[in-house]
């Protein structure tokens, strides 16, 4: 495992540092790795919600929100696990399709800011790596 | 001691991470991870292990439809993003809940109640501190925080959970007092109480069945007076 020190990289305030350096042990490559990879795993959920946004079937995009969930944990986002568990708990509720669209579109915004902040992170940690 | 497990979860991050804090620990042989509680049932029919990393939420049957079907009872550590699961889990017995996503330390808090620490966090105190200046580090809010022994009044316990009350702040912190004890210094703290530890060195006085620990009075149960009393000086 590459010998990293953590402590000279200054992560964006937004991410939960402490968090990420205990879970990954202090191993930056890790860090940056875990970016990427929740970033893809998020599109990819985010894309096989769409159907279920488009004929207002809550409880599976109740389910697939379940799963993209603890991703932004993971990477330091509580904040974005948080907004996941607002939508969930709202899906559970069965809601009016307009509302659930409307919510939907909402939640895609907010996710959309997040993936942002993954990817300029993970490519200004790999930067720093390098 | 080595423990078997076998990991149920569908959502590849939450299988990743978990893998590595097995590795990390160094005292779980990871058996197997499924996606699915299907497979893992066939699995444990004809496979013993000593433990189970199990998700709630999964395609096809729950983990808890996977505990229904067990006829062998192993270990069971729910890992879900949900707290709503928490009193069903607790009907289930099973050993402990992580909540996604959870810390190295937090997880290493559920193996240890299937076998003790191997190095309590005493161990890393410096030996050459006087032990009311041991510094001690409580997991808080998601933070490590430190605190030195002597800024600690008390302890008290809150069920799955235990309160450190300093002069000006107080810290909850998940832990039991059974663990507790066995991680803290004798020589400072002292159980009074099924459900408080005091700082000896900030007993103020001691009358009837309470200490008084600047200002905060702490009720002294009467099998633990005498441990009390054998630990301060009282001159005749």
């Amino acid at each position: 495992m590459p010998v990293t020190t953590p402590f000279t990289y200054e992560f964006s305030a937004v991410f939960d540092k402490d968090f990420l350096l205990e879970v990954h042990d202090n191993d930056l490559y890790a860090i940056a790795e875990i970016f990427d990879t929740a970033r893809k795993q998020i599109n990819n959920e985010i894309e096989l919600s769409k159907p279920f946004a488009d004929i207002g079937d809550a409880e599976s995009l109740r389910q697939r929100f379940h799963r993209i969930k603890p991703l932004w944990g993971f990477a330091g986002l509580h904040f974005w696990q948080q907004h996941v568990q607002v939508f969930e708990d709202f899906c559970g509720r069965r809601p009016a399709r307009e509302n659930l669209t409307e919510s939907y579109q909402r939640l895609i915004q907010q996710m959309e800011v997040g993936l942002n902040l993954l990817e300029l992170e993970a490519t200004r940690l790999k930067t720093y790596l390098q | 001691m080595l423990i078997t497990a076998i990991i149920v979860e569908d959502q590849p991050m939450s299988a990743d991470i978990l893998k590595k804090f097995c590795e990390r620990s160094g005292n779980i042989r990871l058996l197997h991870h499924f996606p699915d509680a299907i497979a893992a049932g066939h699995f444990l029919q004809s496979n013993k292990v000593d433990l189970v990393f199990l998700d709630v939420e999964m395609p096809g049957p729950s983990g808890f439809d996977l505990l229904d079907q067990l006829s062998c009872k192993p270990h069971v550590i729910m890992t879900t993003a949900d707290t709503g699961y928490a009193f069903t889990a607790f009907e289930y017995h099973v050993t402990d809940y992580l909540k996604k996503p959870y810390t190295y330390q937090r997880f290493r808090e559920a193996i240890e109640k299937i076998t003790p620490a191997s190095a309590p966090i005493k161990a890393a105190i410096p030996a050459e501190k006087s032990p009311l200046e041991e510094d001690i580090f409580i997991r808080c809010n998601g933070q490590l925080v430190k605190l030195k022994s002597s800024e600690i009044l008390y302890i008290e316990s809150m069920g799955d959970y235990v309160r450190f009350v300093t002069k000006d702040k107080k810290y909850i912190t998940h832990n039991s007092m059974k663990k507790l004890l066995s991680q803290i210094n004798p020589d400072i703290f002292c159980q009074v109480h099924r459900s408080y530890i005091i700082n000896i060195d900030k007993l103020n006085d001691f009358r009837d069945n309470n200490a008084s620990i600047e200002g905060h009075l702490v009720p002294v149960s009467k099998s633990n007076k005498t441990k009390v009393l054998n630990q301060i000086r009282i001159l005749q």
